[in-house]
């Protein structure tokens, strides 16, 4: 899958769950979720499982652990998509 | 060292659904899903674990200036006399005030500290106003105590945006806010 379309995916994704409009809008791959989207811990369970749901993969919990940043969620998704 | 962790509970209701598929295996583990789904207030039970697991999280992150998301790492024990969180081999003590609108629980590291903590309600919801009351009454609540001018304390982030004081008798420092509510504990 192209990046572009993965960002885009992912980015549909965590939408409803942000509190930061500005950093949303301005996202990159350094965005973090926490700290520039805002979005609250227990909310980030609900996006590795809507994940799961869209690329039909397993995010296991070594995977979760490092599930900070939209550069660190794009690399989860890439690795499990390869194991596929 | 210790941390705290907030939750309100009318916004945990709307935030997140618990009982969705998945949800409870991703946080929790067998043991604490056994006790959530024995609680009588299974909603309740959910938050009280949660908010010990991210308090204990935010004492974790300052020990090892570290960040991750693996909130079944961090083990519950619900004991009528003290309730504990265990990760990679230590035990960390945790204390929680329930009431009927939130969850406050404060953490530490030894029984021993010196704790000063408060809870209280935010005019809104705004993200901006969360933090900026909490930052507020932490530092006034600081200056008050130890007798500093508020104007000479500042609240820095490190960084992995762990908050801290530099100050001798600050020892550690917590923030947290969830919808309507807000929190501080300091050592």
């Amino acid at each position: 899958m192209e990046k572009e379309s993965l960002i885009t995916s992912l980015k549909r994704i965590v939408k409803p769950y942000i509190q930061d409009e500005v950093a949303f809008v301005n996202l990159t791959k350094e965005t973090d979720f926490i700290n520039d989207l805002k979005i609250n811990s227990a909310n980030l369970v609900d996006i590795v499982l809507d994940l799961e749901d869209e690329f039909d993969i397993e995010i296991d919990n070594d995977a979760m652990e490092k599930m900070l940043s939209v550069k660190d969620a794009i690399k989860i998704i890439e690795s499990k998509l390869a194991e596929k | 060292m210790i941390g705290n962790d907030v939750v309100d509970l009318a916004v945990a209701k709307k935030q997140s659904d618990w009982c969705r598929i998945g949800f409870l295996n991703k946080i929790f583990t067998k043991q604490e899903q056994y006790i959530i789904n024995n609680a009588t207030d299974s909603f309740k039970a959910v938050w009280l674990l949660w908010s010990m697991k991210e308090s204990v999280y935010k004492v974790y992150c300052q020990q090892n200036n570290t960040r991750f998301f693996a909130p079944k790492k961090f083990v519950c024990t619900i004991n009528n006399s003290q309730n504990t969180v265990c990760i990679d081999g230590t035990t960390y003590y945790v204390t929680s005030k329930i009431s009927q609108k939130s969850i406050h629980t404060i953490a530490s590291l030894t029984k021993e500290e010196n704790i000063t903590t408060n809870i209280f309600m935010l005019k809104n919801n705004s993200y901006t106003v969360q933090h900026n009351t909490v930052y507020n009454q932490l530092k006034s609540a600081i200056s008050n105590k130890f007798n500093i001018p508020f104007d000479q304390l500042k609240i820095e982030k490190n960084n992995k945006g762990i908050p801290f004081v530099i100050h001798p008798k600050i020892n550690s420092i917590s923030m947290s806010h969830h919808g309507y509510f807000g929190a501080y504990a300091f050592s």
